[in-house]
C-alpha cells in the first residue's frame, strides 16, 4: 500500500524545490554592436572549458541534467512521484544543479564534450573540476541514486550530511504546522481589519498572538539555515592555506 | 542612463513573478504526449503557410526575423536550447511562443473563454474547426496573439489613444520597436533568455524596457503549472493569461513616454494591470505571491464587497499617500485593491480626460526632467497636478468621490 502524498505548505516547499541554473555559452548574445558584424560560429567547447564554465563560482559539486525528449525537460530523470522525493530536494542543496538542454547532443553545441560517451548519460554527479564523475540514469533506482549524492557529498563536505538531513526532515512537518497556525491568525486578522476596521478591540490580542507565532517560524527557518550549513573541504583546505601563508609572513 | 528608481523596477521580479509561487499544489493541466517533448508542427494546419490566411490574422511575419540588435529570432532560439518554438510578427507585438498543447480542463469559464477566441479567430480564417478537448501549439499561439492585440487595442480605446498622440511613430505607443513577447512552456527556455539576454534570475516572470527601443516580457507556465499539481481542472491557461495581461499593462504604463521609461506611479501600475486582469477572469488577481492568500475555497479574489468594507471603515490609503509609491514593497496587500479601485473609478466614464493624466502621470517634472532621485514631494504634485487638469478634482476631493462611487457601485457581497 503507497502512503498518501503530503501536502506542504509554503515554508516547506521553499526547501522541497530543485533549484537549477540554467547556463548559456552565448558570446554577445543580446550586446549593440556598430559597424559591421558577423556572429561567430558556434563551436564545442572542451571538456575542462565547459565544466569551469557550468560551475562558474560556485564552489559546490556538480549534479548534471541534460534535457531529453523523453523527459520533457522536467525533473522527470530525478523525481518518480510521491514523498520519497522530499530527500532528493533537501540533498539537492548542497550541489549545484545544473540543467542542460536537448541540442547539447550537437556536435557543435558548447558544452557537447560533456556528453560524448558512447551511451551518453542523462544525469551526473562531480565536482567541479570533473573528478569523481559519477553517471546517473534515469533508471536509478532512489536508493541508488541517494547513495551516489551521498557519496560525493561525503568527499566534498567536511562532514557527512546524514544529520543535517534528518533535522531537515523532521523541520518539514514542523514547518507545516507552524505555517498553518500562522495563516489560520492572518486570514482573521485581515478579515477583522476588512469587516470591523482597524479600531476593532480584537485586534490587540491577535496582534500578540501572530507576532508570537512569526517568531517561532523565523526560528525554525534559523535551524533550518543552521542545518544546510556544511563546510566544503575546499574552502577548508583554502582557509588552513591562507591561514599557513599569513603566520609564516 | 536611467535613474535608480527605474533601474530597480527593471530589476525587480514582475508583480506576478511573485504571484503564483505559494498558491496550493497540483497537476498541470498544460501537458504534452505522454510527458514527452513536444515537436511542432513545420507547417501551421490553420494558414498552411498561406500568406492571404496570415494576413488576415494581422500577421506581419511568421518564422524567423529579427529580434533585438545583432540576434535574430533563429539565433534566440538556439540560446534558448534548440527547443521547437513559433515566433510571429504582429502589428504591436513580436511573438516567440513555445506553448505546447494544453489540454483544456474541467473549467466552464476557461471553457467558455476559449470557445468565444477560437469563433473570434474562426471570423479571420473563414473555416476553424474548434477543438473540444485540446488546444495544438499553433492554435495557443494564434490565441495568444490575438489575445495581445486586443489587450492594446483595449488599452488604446480605454484612454482614447490615437496615432497623433505619438508624433510619426504612432504606432506600439511610439516605441521604435514593437513590444517583445515570449510564452515559455518550460523554466528551462525561459530561464536561458534571462541569463543570456538579461543577465537575470528570476522564476516566473520578468518585464523590463530600453530607452529608445522598446519594451519586453516573458513568462513561463510550468513555474505556474507546478503549483496546481494536485488540481487537474486548474484553469491553467487562463492564469497564464492573466499573468501576461497584467505585466503588458504594467509595459504599457511604465512605457507610456518612450523617452521616460519606468516613471510611471506604481499604484497606476499595478492599478491598470489589476483592472485588465479582472476583465478576463476575476478568480486570479494574485496581488502578493510571497504569502499564501487565497486556495480554492477562499472567496478573497471578491474585490468588490471586500473594498466597500475598506470604505466602510475608513480604513483605505489616501490618494496623496498613493502618489508617494515608488516600489511594488511600498504597496501593502490591501493597496493592490484600493489601486484597482480608484482606477476603476477614474476609468468609469467620469467627466474628465484620462489620456491626460496618466500622461502627466507618468511625466516628470519640469523642474527635474529627467527624474532623478524625485522626492515624495516631487511625485505628489506631479501627479496632483495631472488629477487637476484632467479631472478637475485634489487627491483629497478623488478620494471622497470614489468613496461614495464605490458605496453605491459595489456588491455587498
Amino acid at each position: 500500500m503507497t502512503l498518501p502524498e503530503v501536502f506542504r505548505g509554503p515554508s516547506s516547499r521553499h526547501y522541497l524545490k530543485m533549484k537549477w541554473d540554467y547556463p548559456v555559452y552565448a558570446p554577445g548574445a543580446g550586446e549593440k554592436t556598430e559597424g559591421t558584424y558577423s556572429r561567430a560560429e558556434r563551436k564545442a567547447l572542451t571538456r575542462e572549458e565547459a565544466l569551469a564554465y557550468i560551475a562558474g563560482d560556485d564552489p559546490r559539486p556538480l549534479l548534471v541534467l541534460r534535457e531529453c525528449k523523453v523527459c520533457n525537460g522536467t525533473d522527470d530523470a530525478l523525481l518518480k512521484g510521491g514523498s520519497d522525493n522530499e530527500k532528493t530536494f533537501l540533498l539537492s542543496a548542497w550541489f549545484h544543479c545544473v540543467k542542460l538542454p536537448v541540442d547539447v547532443m550537437e556536435e557543435n553545441h558548447p558544452f557537447n564534450a560533456l556528453f560524448t560517451q558512447k551511451n551518453p548519460e542523462h544525469l551526473f554527479v562531480c565536482s567541479t573540476n570533473g573528478e569523481n564523475h559519477k553517471a546517473l540514469e534515469s533508471q536509478t533506482s532512489r536508493t541508488e541514486l541517494w547513495k551516489s549524492m551521498h557519496g560525493l557529498l561525503g568527499k566534498e563536505y567536511t562532514k557527512k550530511p546524514d544529520a543535517s538531513l534528518k533535522k531537515l526532515q523532521a523541520l518539514l512537518d514542523k514547518f507545516d504546522a507552524q505555517d498553518q497556525r500562522l495563516n489560520e491568525l492572518l486570514s482573521r486578522r485581515d478579515q477583522i481589519l476588512e469587516e470591523d476596521g482597524p479600531k476593532s478591540k480584537k485586534l490587540p490580542k491577535l496582534a500578540t498572538k501572530i507576532a508570537k507565532e512569526e517568531d517561532s517560524l523565523a526560528k525554525l527557518q534559523g535551524e533550518a539555515t543552521k542545518a544546510y550549513r556544511l563546510e566544503l573541504r575546499r574552502q577548508k583546505n583554502l582557509k588552513k592555506d591562507k591561514e599557513a601563508s599569513s603566520s609564516t609572513r | 542612463m536611467l535613474n535608480s528608481r527605474s533601474a530597480a523596477r527593471m530589476k525587480a521580479p514582475s508583480l506576478f513573478t511573485l504571484l503564483f509561487v505559494l498558491f496550493c499544489a497540483a497537476t498541470p493541466a498544460s501537458a504534452q504526449k505522454d510527458g514527452e517533448m513536444e515537436e511542432f508542427e513545420e507547417v501551421d494546419p490553420y494558414t498552411k503557410g498561406e500568406r492571404d490566411l496570415e494576413r488576415a490574422l494581422g500577421y506581419k511575419r511568421f518564422g524567423f526575423f529579427p529580434w533585438r540588435y545583432t540576434d535574430d529570432t533563429k539565433s534566440v532560439q538556439e540560446n534558448m536550447g534548440g527547443i521547437p518554438m513559433i515566433w510571429v510578427e504582429t502589428e504591436h507585438f513580436l511573438i516567440g511562443s513555445s506553448l505546447g498543447t494544453y489540454k483544456i480542463p474541467n473549467d466552464r469559464e476557461e471553457r467558455k473563454l476559449i470557445k468565444e477566441e477560437i469563433a473570434q479567430l474562426k471570423k479571420k480564417l473563414g473555416k476553424l474547426k474548434a477543438p473540444k478537448k485540446k488546444l495544438d501549439p499553433y492554435l495557443r499561439l494564434h490565441i495568444y496573439a490575438q489575445r495581445l492585440e486586443r489587450l492594446y487595442a483595449a488599452f488604446v480605446e480605454d484612454l482614447g489613444l490615437t496615432e497623433a498622440d505619438f508624433g510619426r511613430s504612432g504606432t506600439h505607443l511610439g516605441h521604435k520597436d514593437k513590444f517583445r513577447v515570449l510564452l515559455c512552456q518550460r523554466k528551462s527556455e525561459y530561464s536561458r533568455y534571462l541569463l543570456a539576454y538579461e543577465k537575470q534570475d528570476i522564476e516566473f516572470s520578468y518585464r523590463t524596457g530600453w530607452r529608445g527601443e522598446g519594451m519586453l516580457f516573458l513568462a513561463n507556465v510550468e513555474a505556474i503549472a507546478e503549483n496546481w499539481k494536485k488540481e487537474p481542472d486548474a484553469p491553467i491557461d487562463t492564469m497564464f493569461y492573466c499573468l501576461l495581461s497584467h505585466n503588458i499593462a504594467n509595459n504599457f504604463i511604465d512605457g507610456f513616454h518612450r523617452q521616460y521609461l519606468f516613471q510611471g506611479p506604481d499604484w497606476l501600475v499595478y492599478g491598470l494591470g489589476h483592472v485588465y486582469t479582472k476583465r478576463i477572469d476575476e478568480r486570479y488577481p494574485f496581488f502578493d505571491g510571497r504569502k499564501v492568500i487565497y486556495d480554492k475555497h477562499d472567496e478573497s479574489w471578491n474585490w468588490q464587497p471586500r473594498v466597500r468594507n475598506l470604505v466602510k471603515n475608513d480604513f483605505y490609503t489616501s490618494a496623496e499617500k498613493m502618489f508617494t509609491w515608488t516600489d511594488y514593497s511600498d504597496l501593502g496587500p490591501r493597496d493592490h485593491l484600493i489601486s484597482w479601485s480608484k482606477l476603476e473609478y477614474l476609468m468609469s466614464g467620469l467627466d474628465g480626460d484620462l489620456k491626460q493624466f496618466i500622461s502627466l502621470s507618468c511625466y516628470p517634472l519640469a523642474s527635474n526632467p529627467r527624474a532623478q532621485e524625485e522626492s515624495e514631494s516631487e511625485l505628489v504634485t506631479r501627479q496632483t497636478r495631472a488629477l487637476k487638469e484632467s479631472f478637475n478634482l485634489t487627491p483629497a476631493e478623488l478620494d471622497a468621490n470614489w468613496a461614495k462611487w464605490v458605496e453605491k457601485t459595489y456588491k455587498k457581497k
